[in-house]
Order: C-alpha cells, then structure tokens, then sequence
C-alpha cells in the first residue's frame, strides 16, 4: 500500500553550529598599537614641549636672556564624543525557529538562551570592529566640510587633492579618524596654531598593485624623517591598509620574474609581523592613507577604554516583551608632534 | 623691526605653501606659460609629473 503524506514538508535536521560572521581583530585596543590614554570624563588637555636651546661663547659673568634660546610648551583641549551602541530585541520574532526549544515553558518566557549564547554573545566582537574602523577611516561631518574647504597644493604644507577625494569618500561618523585628525586639527602645537591643516609630512599617494606596491613603500620611507628613522627608543611604525599583505606577500613571491623580496615576514604564515627596511607595518582598517609615525604620538584618548566590553542588558519596562542591550564609551583621536608623522596621500 | 617677507617662487608647485590655484595663476597662453612649461623649469621627477597632473585633473573635476 503506497504511503500517502499530505502537507508541507520540511526540513528534519539542521548544522548545529550557527555560522556567524568574521568579525576583524582589534588589535588597535587589545595591543595597544598606537597610544592608548585612559581616565578622561569629557574632555582633556594635552600638552607639548619643544625647547630651543643656543651656545654662546663663555664669558664667566652673569646669566643674561640668550636670543634664539626658548623654551616652549603649548597646551591644546580635546572633547571626547560620547556614543552608545544599542538595540531592542523582540525574542518573539524567533517563535517558530530552532530557538524556541531553548525557551522556557509559559507563553510569558521566550528569551533563547542558544540565540543568547551562539549570536547576541557576538555583540561585543562587532563593536569593538565598529570601533577599530572608527579610529581608522571616517570623519565627523564638520571635520568633512573643514578639509573640503583648505587650498589644495603639491607640496608640503598644502593638502593634496587626492586627500580631499579621499575624505569626502570617508564615511560620516561622529568621531574623526586618525587621518582625518592628521590632515585637520586645533592644535596649539603647530606651525600656524588653532584650527586648520596638520603639520604632517606629505607623501603623494598613487594607486598600486602587486607590481609596485615597493616603490610606493620606498617613497613612503624616503618621507620620514632621519631623526624619527633613528629614534631607538620610540621607533616609528607603518600602519597600513589591510589588502597591503596580500599585495606584499604577492610582491614577495612574483612569479616568473626576477623578484626582490621587499618585505620582511619574520615567520610563516598569514599572521607574521611585516617589516619593511627595518619599519615594522601594521595593517588596520585603513583606506588608502598610510600614517608612519612613531606609536607614541598617534593618541586615542579614552574615559575607559573597557567600556567596549561593557553591555548593559535587561527588560524593558511597563510590561512591554522587549530586551535591550546598550554599551556606552567616550572617547576621542589626537595627534602630537605631528611634524614627525608622515602622512602617505596627504 | 619689520618682518622679511620671502616671496615663494609659484611656478614651482612642490615648494612649500604654493597652492595649485597660485601655481595655475601663472599660467598664461599669450606668454606661452603653461603647466608643462612650468613643470620643466624645476627639477621635477617624472613620477613627480604624473602625481601632479593628476592631482590637477582632480582638481579640475570637483
């Protein structure tokens, strides 16, 4: 007798694991790659010093104010920007899913602790990635108008046009970016203080390939400055795009060609430090600008820079069914003695 | 005292501070001053020459 079913049929069995989505390292915060200052509420002020000192012949007589000698220290006032990161969560949208044998039994219960524990774990992961690609790409939409409005030119102390395109394609957040704060910022500290271009070094960018990624390194390493090249103490570093070691390790490994490896890979495989002449490069959510500088005076300033891990969570009130989740942090970027930064497509 | 004022040769635009609408302003057809022109007076990389124009293309387009 033939077996008659009638009805829809569905699928009886399922992967267990849930496959989430790749959420990049944040090696900005966890290894602290540029400096990381903590414990400021709302706003702070940062202070640089920068001493000229002049030798004279000795006379044995008194002390007298000596021309050209100065000694300098200038303060500038940060405003950290405070954001939040949160949601609602309606748990009823997941009746009728796998999440429900995980609910407890009452009409009432429907919070899934397998949704909890395989994705909303996932929150803090993705906002630490949101906020690594702050620090590196974007800008406020006030810092967007003020570099769209500086006087492009080729040489130093000109923004290049290039850069200009590249800000206007940044996306509007309500922080700026390191970059953003390279190319524009209030320093007290500059050549001209207050409001306007930074005091970077420029290097005219080019787009690349595998081909010539080298070449474009070399200019950039030609832009830094000798002392900064020979400071043993504060090294500078290359922070570069993320597609740049595939590009190198391309460049490393051209086929067919006569090939000079450029680019140092201490160690096999994909998670190597890179070095290129001796200048270690770390690759970050950057897009198209390089910063080399030395750590110290690339600045995130933080209230707490914890707060990326800390979620609030609970039910909303008045009987509504809905959770929420709400992280909290203020925080902002600045950049110090930014005569020594090289700024690659400034 | 006064302070000396150094007038920045524009039909450079690598020196430091010329603007590209400083270095443009020197160009002028009855005089045969163009960017080429210019660009040749200064000792300027090929590869400087390139980035430049187009930087000036980008320029022209916004």
């Amino acid at each position: 007798m033939a077996i008659v079913f009638s009805g829809t049929k569905l699928p009886q069995s399922q992967i267990d694991e849930i496959q989430a989505e790749i959420y990049s390292d944040w090696a900005t915060f966890r290894e602290r790659d540029v400096n990381i200052q903590e414990n400021h509420k709302s706003g702070t002020e940062v202070y640089e010093s920068k001493l000229t000192v002049v030798g004279k012949a000795y006379t044995g007589a008194a002390v007298t104010a000596t021309g050209g000698a100065d000694e300098a220290v200038q303060r500038s006032a940060v405003n950290l920007t405070k954001i939040e990161y949160s949601d609602l969560i309606d748990y009823n949208t997941l009746l009728d899913t796998r999440f429900e044998k995980s609910m407890k039994k009452g009409a009432f219960n429907t919070v899934s602790t397998e949704f909890d524990n395989a994705v909303l774990q996932y929150i803090t992961p993705a906002i630490s990635e949101s906020m690594e690609n702050i620090v590196w790409d974007g800008a406020t939409a006030a810092q967007k108008l003020a570099i769209a409005a500086l006087v492009p030119g080729g040489g130093q102390g000109a923004i290049s046009a290039g850069a200009q395109t590249l800000v206007a394609a940044m996306p509007v957040n309500l922080h700026n970016s390191l970059p953003a704060t390279i190319l524009y910022n209030d320093s007290q500290s500059k050549d001209t203080p207050g409001a306007g271009l930074g005091d970077y070094v420029k290097v005219g960018a080019t787009a690349y390939t595998s081909a010539t990624i080298a070449a474009e390194y070399a200019k950039m390493f030609t832009g830094i400055s000798p002392k900064v090249l020979n400071d043993k103490v504060n090294p500078p570093i290359i922070f570069a795009p993320l597609a740049d070691r595939q590009l190198m390790l391309t460049a490393n490994n051209s086929v067919g060609a006569a090939s000079n490896k450029n680019f140092l890979f201490p160690t096999e495989g994909l998670n190597s430090k890179c070095f290129y002449q001796g200048v270690e490069v770390k690759f970050k959510p950057l897009v198209d600008f390089h910063i080399v500088s030395p750590s110290k005076y690339l600045i995130l300033l933080f209230d707490l820079v914890n707060d990326m891990n800390q979620i609030e969570t609970g039910k909303m009130s008045d009987g509504a069914d809905q959770y929420y989740y709400k992280n909290v942090q203020a925080f902002a970027t600045w950049c110090t003695n930014q005569r020594y930064i090289t700024l690659y497509g400034g | 005292m006064a302070k000396e004022v150094v007038k920045i040769d524009t039909t450079n635009p690598f020196n430091k501070g010329v603007t590209y609408k400083d270095f443009l302003a020197n160009v002028n057809a009855d005089k045969k001053v163009t960017v080429d022109s210019m660009l040749k007076e200064h000792k300027i990389t090929k590869e400087q020459v390139i980035w430049l124009k187009k930087e000036l293309e980008i320029l022209k387009n916004k």
